[in-house]
């Protein structure tokens, strides 16, 4: 009964929040002139499957590195494991667009305003995401399937053989979402002179004025995500992923790295923090001249703006999101919906709302951050449960099921199994969400209630004015800031190695 | 029984320390939200007795413009709350903001740093007319014949050059010239469609008329004209010495004049029968049915007086002012000192979607 009513709150206010007011202004493109096919010329398409490249592109890139990352943490004595962690995390946390402008700054001998290098970038800024993702899922996996392996084959035909491929969906989920992010990215290609898709979108609204020319441009864009999505569930779903079948934790059994490949190793991942973090970071501390309380003056209230902003957005995103995943899980129709809002341009989300909810009757909403909150939700939520679905799917439903027989009701079993086993899916997707939105801009702008205003925002302020002191002073104190949740990610990892040890001594 | 033994299956399995570690990061979360919340709530929440206030939308920089909110705040007791558009990376902005609003503003007055966008909201029946007691003196060709927006403090479209690789002499005197072999490859231009690279590009349209106007244009592409995102990098590039010249608005230009990087401007264009330089107004207006039309009517007399002219003039973006008795710095020129181009700005309003869409085709691949 519980069970029930909580299912249907969750899609009435996914379809009320999220679908409603986007289906509103699609409904007021349809029927489609001729309009539609005269916007379609020869400069877009060229501009479209440019752009379908270099999302490509920055997908492969950030899934290899990402990858090899993750096993590398995981499943090596790779020395200073933790401290290069921690590193490999930050490029998430530096806008993408900033790491562009350092690399402007950076006098190469030669040019660097081509596609390969927008690829580069982004591939560079987001490999993190794939790392983070298959990292937690390699976590999650039980080592019955490992060690049975183990017995007849050396450790890395079993990683070849039986760990990478249960892990797949969750590379491609995560290579899915840099697909979508680098879609969506304006400011990196922007600086680069590359023309993309989402600034064509761009021009139809600042040029042109043109609400119903961004959308039909953005259509195209919604449905590739769609199809994608399409194809990974017959593709994942005709598979068995199931790997959690008791609490057993397992203690990593290390590969232990030759010296040759230790070497190469080491090098591989110097190679991708220099060029994600190290040189972005030097180039920050250079320019900001270290005038961090100037910087925090001027921006002080937008930081801590963003900051409660997006641990609030996040924590009902997730929320929402667990149990969206929960209860759609194993529904094809609903994967549509709830990815319908994913490929949607942040500027189309924002005026969508502002047509739906600035009336008289909802003004109550309309002029408070609940609206930024509203924002991040639509752009976010799809991120979140498609982040935690994999995690769902290695979960068998005799699990829960046991429960039940044995006389716990669903809160009950939610709390004592589904919820506990779930921990790292969640924590991994509360992170997704956070970083997500505390770099969110271009919905965040439309929806801002008067006198109020987050960091991005401030600091795209700050770089038309042309203050590099003070941009790259803010984006530090964002590094150091975000650093606390983090902080908080490494106290949760020594209680589960604690844990770990506990459940390995039993 | 049943509870029993779920109560024995919860001991079996230590999940207590699990709890607690859950427990903490519960906490910390929630206190971390409550400290943050509570140390920003003077910004956010709006006061729980009715003070006065005023909506402003803004799309001028907030470094100008927050000051000058600032004083009007004080000198009235009015609270200001304001919406700042950005500018470096351009998103859609808050001209769009304005229409998707117009049945329920929220806005009462739209302080904007440039004019086509103004009047394309007086087409689009977001303004109201109000004509300040303070706009009687400001030249008519700068604002509405109806008074549904009101010019003040202007730039104007310049050369900007690095003086460490050109000396002024070899600089061009005329933008037609930048499309000489001698500059090839060498010029800078904000993206010709977007701002007032827009409004410049369709006042060029009018001026030469559509054809010489082309011509002129794809002159400048097979010169190799090098397309930046914006006004502000063209700025910055040529600050760096990456390009000897570009096209820019005095506002960018003078910023980083004042702050000592090596540059300089020259205004194009000004012998006997050339075109002259475009001057592209700062303008505000009433939001029609906004909330505070009273308050409104009061920051747009305050914005169009004289010392906040001045002040405007004297700031780092040196804006040019309009009225010839405003006193402004030597580094900023006055209106009669130029050779202004002579041109309609609802006329250019008319032209730019026509001028914005060749732009985008002949640039933007």
């Amino acid at each position: 009964m519980i069970k029930k009513i909580i299912q249907i709150c969750t899609i009435l206010i996914f379809l009320a929040v999220a679908i409603l007011p986007f289906l509103r202004q699609i409904g007021l493109v349809i029927p489609f002139d001729k309009e539609f096919v005269s916007l379609f010329d020869q400069r877009v398409v060229l501009i479209f499957t440019r752009t379908i490249l270099i999302a490509l592109g920055a997908a492969t890139l950030a899934m290899v590195i990402g990858t090899l990352l993750a096993f590398l943490f995981e499943y090596t004595n790779l020395p200073f494991k933790n401290f290069f962690q921690t590193l490999s995390f930050l490029p998430l946390l530096i806008p993408p667009y900033i790491v562009t402008i350092s690399w402007i700054q950076f006098s190469f001998p030669f040019s660097i305003y081509n596609p390969g290098t927008v690829i580069f970038i982004l591939g560079l800024a987001f490999y993190p995401l794939v790392t983070f993702i298959v990292k937690m899922a390699l976590r999650n996996i039980s080592r019955n399937l490992e060690d049975s392996a183990r017995i007849l084959y050396p450790l890395k035909k079993v990683l070849r053989k039986i760990t990478l491929p249960l892990v797949f969906p969750h590379i491609l989920m995560a290579g899915f979402f840099v697909f979508v992010l680098s879609i969506s990215e304006y400011g990196v290609p922007a600086f680069l002179r590359v023309n993309t898709l989402s600034a064509e979108i761009f021009f139809q609204f600042a040029t042109f004025y043109n609400v119903e020319s961004a959308i039909i441009l953005s259509i195209p864009a919604i449905f590739l995500a769609i199809l994608l999505i399409l194809f990974y569930n017959f593709w994942v779903k005709k598979r068995c992923y199931i790997t959690i079948s008791t609490f057993l934790k397992k203690n990593k059994e290390g590969l232990k790295l030759q010296k040759k490949s230790l070497i190469f190793s080491l090098f591989f991942i110097l190679a991708v923090l220099l060029f994600s973090i190290i040189i972005p970071l030097f180039v920050l501390f250079k320019e900001s001249k270290l005038n961090f309380v100037g910087a925090f003056e001027i921006a002080g209230n937008s930081i801590l703006n963003s900051l409660w902003l997006a641990v609030l957005g996040t924590t009902i995103i997730t929320t929402f999101s667990f149990f969206l995943a929960y209860f759609f899980q194993k529904s094809k129709h609903m994967d549509i919906l709830i990815l319908l809002p994913i490929a949607i341009p942040a500027s189309i989300v924002g005026i969508s709302l502002i047509l739906f909810w600035n009336t008289k009757t909802t003004q109550f909403l309309y002029g408070t951050f609940w609206m930024i909150i509203i924002g991040y939700f639509i752009r976010f939520a799809p991120f979140s449960t498609k982040t935690l679905s994999p995690f769902f799917n290695q979960i068998h439903s005799s699990v829960e099921e046991s429960a039940r027989i044995a006389g716990a009701s669903f809160l009950q079993t939610l709390k004592k199994i589904t919820i506990p086993l779930m921990k790292p899916g969640v924590i991994v997707a509360w992170f997704v969400g956070f970083i997500l939105c505390l770099g969110e801009l271009a919905a965040t702008l439309l929806l801002s209630p008067p006198g109020f205003q987050t960091l991005p925002h401030r600091i795209e302020n700050l770089m038309h004015y042309g203050a590099p002191e003070t941009i790259s002073s803010l984006s530090l104190i964002l590094v150091f800031l975000i650093l606390f949740p983090v902080g908080i990610l490494l106290i949760s990892k020594k209680s589960s190695k604690f844990l770990n040890n506990i459940y390995g001594n039993n | 029984m049943r509870k029993r033994l779920l109560k024995n299956s919860a001991e079996d399995c230590p999940p207590l320390s699990f709890m607690n570690t859950k427990l903490i990061i519960a906490i910390i979360v929630v206190v971390g939200i409550g400290i943050l919340y509570f140390l920003s709530t003077p910004f956010l929440s709006t006061p729980k007795q009715p003070v006065e206030k005023l909506v402003v939308y803004t799309s001028r920089d907030q470094t100008y413009s927050e000051p000058i909110l600032k004083k009007f705040e004080e000198e009235t007791g009015i609270k200001v709350l304001a919406v700042y558009d950005t500018g470096a990376i351009k998103t859609v902005g808050i001209a769009n903001k304005l229409i998707a609003e117009k049945n329920n503003p929220q806005a009462d007055v739209f302080w904007n740093s440039e004019t086509i966008r103004t009047i394309k909201l007086k087409n689009e029946g977001v303004l109201a007319s109000y004509c300040s007691p303070s706009a009687q003196d400001i030249p008519d060709a700068f604002k509405d014949a109806e008074c549904y927006w009101t010019g003040f403090g202007a730039r104007a479209r310049v050369i900007i050059y690095n003086t460490d690789l050109l000396t002024r002499e070899n600089v061009p005197e005329s933008i037609f010239d930048l499309t000489l072999p001698e500059w090839r490859g060498k010029v800078a231009l904000g993206r010709p469609w977007l701002g007032t690279m827009s409004t410049h590009h369709a006042a060029l349209f009018l001026t030469l008329g559509d054809e010489k106007a082309k011509e002129y244009f794809e002159a400048l592409k097979a010169n190799d004209i090098q397309i930046l995102t914006g006004n502000s990098l063209v700025r910055d590039s040529v600050a760096r010495g990456e390009y000897p010249v570009g096209i820019i608005d005095t506002s960018d230009a003078m910023e980083a004049f004042l702050r000592g990087l090596p540059v300089d401007i020259v205004y194009p264009d000004q012998k006997e029968d050339e075109i002259g330089a475009l001057i592209i107004p700062n303008t505000i207006s009433l939001i029609k049915n906004g909330p505070n039309p009273d308050n409104g009517k009061k920051f747009i007399d305050f914005m169009l007086s004289k010392r906040i002219e001045q002040e405007l003039a004297y700031s780092r973006s040196s804006q040019i002012p309009l009225r010839d008795d405003v006193p402004a710095p030597e580094h900023v020129k006055r209106l009669y000192e130029l050779k202004v181009m002579d041109i309609d700005l609802n006329a250019v309003a008319e032209k730019v979607e026509e001028s914005d869409k060749y732009l985008l085709g002949l640039f933007g691949e």
